[in-house]
């Protein structure tokens, strides 16, 4: 069977690749701009591309909603909300490198300033896909506040294209604050940055973020109208101690955007998202320390990014994980499954994937020992 | 006890649950024959009452073992039906599993229980300086419980979302007794948000034995506005000036004469003399933030002339401003022997419009309609007001919600916001998704609940509904054992 590679640009043309799909027991893997390459996993027979599939279907300014197909780079979706004084909350990640919608939602990635208003699952309100039957469903609304149905627009924020391909979303948007500002410290030693992290959160600041950087160094970012930042950057100073660099402006925008589009050092580089509480810091840095493995820890805490290069790192990752009842997510990269560590997500998503992709045509949930049937 | 359910079965059953704990007589069932949505009415075959989780997952196993309908309830303030037994089943009883199993101050969680009250998670997380967000208007009364079943909101939905929002990681009974777990108790996820999914799925895809809720520091500063206004259409303006100013409040509530009217009668709070519509308008933060903010507000609302406006001086007066808009859906039973509670949402631009539709549709039905509503968010509460007694006059008030439903979902908005489809909404289901939407949904149910026991008959449309018809008292009311004043 040949390699495909299909760019639709309308649901019935996503649909015939699904139906042709089933027809040849052919998998296939949904792609976006490729900044996460990988995301789908495994080895790629057909491509189904939803570059063509873009453009903003209806942004209601004063309802603060913005509704836009899958294939329409993140960029331009901020361009747009932000003529309008509005942005998402959750911090797109590799948006500078052209990330699409689609992909944003099915990585479930946030960036470090999502921290204040929540991540891409708090923002998504309505969704349409394909899944493994062919069905083109539409789940959830346009209006902020909606109970009917399954919250289906939230189960794809990291579905990974397991489940289906994603062919718009509807997201509620914010009031962009009209300035930022932020700070980025270097404490002596790994256990004062996990102190002084604890010191911040404490502090009653509404920080938009929070972050261990890979060095140790801690970074922080709020925002407000020019007042407010300058009264808690007053509130801030005696708590950091130590050289630290105050930022503004661009210099402010810069620093973040580079967190907010995280490459790899080398390639081949993967890098994974695992989901932690602060109390797991201290030994996961000391494990991920002695296995060789790039670390930051942002959200306050609350997730960990990692570097990963080679199979002794993965292996090594894993083991870690599992003792620590930890579950990862390969955001760029990895091996055919998708998440890593602890299992006690298998038994509920096994069972969405033989409702919405039977014949398991999109990617697996996880990988299979000789003779298992991969779910 | 009907005759089609097996002996042997239930004999089964009181063996895993001591004496006491399961009801099968009439007095004891007429308490959980009805939800908060009375109009529905049916007798189950037992109430279980178990206390520990193990008990929980078995009497799941054991509806499994049989094939007996379930419907898991907490204290049955439902309000669209949706833990109304079902005939041919039985209800577990959550109530006794109410423990906070654990309050971590550090990581802002709270591990609890189905069925502690949500008002409880916050008492007992103000001592750590924390509180949990999601506020409805039961939550003296409602579950954790039924507020993830229903994906329960209030007045606060505006700034700090829904349930699904504050629901970290659950610990589940699937219907056929297998147990999963979901989430963390960390704020981001790894994989699809199968929490998220979870949330709001309204009992069909089994019962949480715990969630971990996330829970937020107590604002440091919290400004509360209440503002009269001579017209509604006044109020509405003053939200959209507010929206367009950029300000995300954490409520903004609009009130109208005859809920003013209903709150007045209820509860001791004084409303500005002569006007057609209040608006609540709250925001909390910071001290930074809001010593900013406030000033802001203030010179922006008396911008758009409000017959007055009051500023709450202390919490007391905070309280009382919340106790008057809270108390609305119980208080309009002074007003009227009945009345519907529809739930319906329309983009806020389009608050106007459904507003003024409504007013023409009551006036059609020679119904009063008092409204109260999330004007942040577009989620009216329009309560129409009916006497059962009075022939035509149920048939009437239906017609009338149905009709606010459809009118709502063709100005783009949705057929409930916060009370989610139960058994009322239902058969409204086509009117938002299509036949593949709503397939697609079932199977995901059908791969969950093969059998269809956990809460049949909700949400998805067909079947015939248990008794309607029914106005006035609840079932519990009819024997004597409850009185509404």
């Amino acid at each position: 069977m040949s390699d495909r590679n299909d760019q639709p640009d309308s649901v019935a043309g996503f649909q015939q690749i699904v139906e042709c799909a089933r027809k040849n027991c052919h998998r296939i893997v949904v792609s976006g701009a490729r900044t996460k390459q990988r995301l789908a996993g495994g080895q790629p027979a057909w491509i189904v591309s939803t570059k063509k599939y873009c453009g903003i279907v209806e942004h209601q300014a004063s309802d603060f909603t913005i509704s836009v197909r899958a294939g329409t780079p993140v960029r331009k979706v901020s361009e747009v909300l932000s003529s309008q004084g509005q942005f998402l909350p959750f911090d797109p990640v590799f948006a500078d490198s052209g990330a699409t919608v689609g992909g944003m939602v099915a990585s479930g990635m946030n960036g470090p300033c999502r921290l204040r208003f929540g991540g891409v699952r708090d923002f998504v309100i309505g969704c349409q896909f394909i899944d493994g039957l062919g069905r083109a469903v539409r789940a959830g609304g346009k209006v902020v506040k909606n109970a009917a149905g399954f919250d289906l627009p939230k189960f794809l924020a990291g579905s990974a294209g397991r489940f289906g391909i994603i062919l718009e979303m509807t997201f509620k948007v914010f009031p962009k604050p009209p300035c930022y500002q932020s700070l980025c410290t270097r404490p002596e030693s790994a256990g004062e940055s996990a102190r002084l992290l604890g010191r911040m959160v404490h502090s009653r600041i509404d920080f938009d973020a929070l972050e261990i950087l890979e060095d140790h160094r801690v970074a922080a970012r709020w925002s407000g109208d020019a007042q407010v930042c300058d009264a808690i950057r007053q509130q801030l100073a005696p708590l950091v101690t130590g050289q630290t660099e105050w930022m503004t402006g661009s210099a402010d925008a810069a620093f973040w955007s580079e967190l907010s589009n995280p490459g790899t050092a080398l390639p081949g580089d993967w890098i994974v998202k695992v989901p932690i509480s602060r109390a797991h810091i201290p030994a996961l840095d000391h494990h991920l320390f002695q296995a060789g493995i790039a670390r930051r820890f942002s959200v306050a805490g609350n997730l960990a990014v990692l570097r990963i290069s080679g199979a002794e790192q993965l292996e090594s990752l894993e083991r870690i994980l599992v003792q620590l009842h930890l579950t990862g997510q390969f955001v760029v990269g990895g091996p055919e499954h998708f998440l890593t560590g602890a299992t006690t997500w298998r038994p509920f998503l096994q069972r969405i994937k033989s409702a919405l992709d039977p014949e398991r045509i999109f990617a697996p949930l996880s990988a299979c020992s000789p003779g298992e049937v991969m779910p | 006890m009907k005759q089609s359910a097996t002996d042997e079965a239930f004999q089964e059953l009181y063996r895993i649950f001591s004496s006491g704990r399961v009801l099968d007589s009439g007095g004891c069932l007429a308490a959980f024959q009805s939800d908060g949505l009375t109009a529905f009415s049916e007798r189950p075959l037992a109430i279980v009452i178990p206390q520990t989780e193990d008990e929980v997952v078995e009497a799941v196993r054991w509806c499994h073992r049989h094939r007996i309908p379930f419907v898991a309830r907490g204290s049955g303030t439902s309000l669209s039906g949706g833990s109304l037994p079902c005939a041919n089943g039985i209800v577990i009883a959550l109530n006794r599993l109410n423990r906070i199993l654990e309050i971590r101050p550090e990581e802002r969680t709270a591990t609890v229980q189905p069925g502690t009250i949500n008002l409880a998670v916050t008492q007992a997380a103000r001592p750590h300086g924390l509180y949990y967000a999601p506020d409805p208007s039961s939550q003296q009364v409602c579950t954790i419980g039924g507020n993830v079943a229903f994906n329960s909101g209030g007045a606060h939905c505006l700034k700090y979302g829904m349930t699904a929002n504050h629901v970290l990681g659950l610990r589940v009974v699937l219907p056929d007794g297998e147990i999963v777990q979901t989430g963390s108790s960390s704020l981001e996820m790894a994989g699809p948000d199968s929490v998220g999914l979870f949330v709001g799925s309204e009992g069909l895809f089994g019962v949480a034995l715990q969630i971990t809720l996330r829970l937020l520091p107590l604002p440091q500063s919290v400004h509360t506005v209440m503002a009269g206004y001579r017209t509604i259409e006044q109020a509405g303006e003053a939200v959209s000036q507010i929206i367009a100013d950029g300000m995300l409040p954490a409520a903004l509530e609009i009130m109208d004469a005859l809920a003013i009217e209903a709150a007045s009668a209820a509860v001791d709070v004084k409303y500005p003399a002569g006007v057609e519509a209040v608006l609540i308008v709250e925001l909390d933060g910071t001290e930074t933030h809001i010593a900013q903010e406030k000033t802001r507000l203030d010179r922006l609302l008396q911008l758009t002339s409000p017959v007055e406006m009051t500023v709450a001086g202390c919490d007391a007066e905070r309280a009382s401003i919340w106790r008057g808009r809270k108390s609305v859906f119980s208080a309009v039973g002074r007003l009227s022997p009945d009345f519907i509670v529809q739930d319906s949402v329309v983009p806020r631009t389009k608050l106007g419009e459904a507003l003024r539709a409504i007013k023409s549709m009551a006036m059609e039905a020679g119904l009063r309609v008092a409204n109260v509503f999330h004007a942040g968010d577009g989620n009216l509460h329009p309560l129409i007001l009916f006497d059962g007694n009075v022939p035509g006059e149920l048939e009437r008030a239906e017609s009338l919600a149905s009709a606010i439903v459809g009118m709502c979902v063709g100005l783009g908005g949705s057929i409930t916001g916060e009370h989610g489809v139960g058994m009322e909404k239902r058969h409204l289901m086509p009117a938002m998704f299509s036949e593949t939407d709503i397939a697609a949904m079932h199977s995901i149910r059908m791969a969950i609940d093969p059998h269809e026991l956990s809460n049949p008959g909700k949400m998805f449309p067909g079947g015939e509904a248990p008794s309607l018809a029914l106005s006035g008292l609840h079932p519990l009311e009819k024997t004597g054992g409850l009185s509404r004043e």
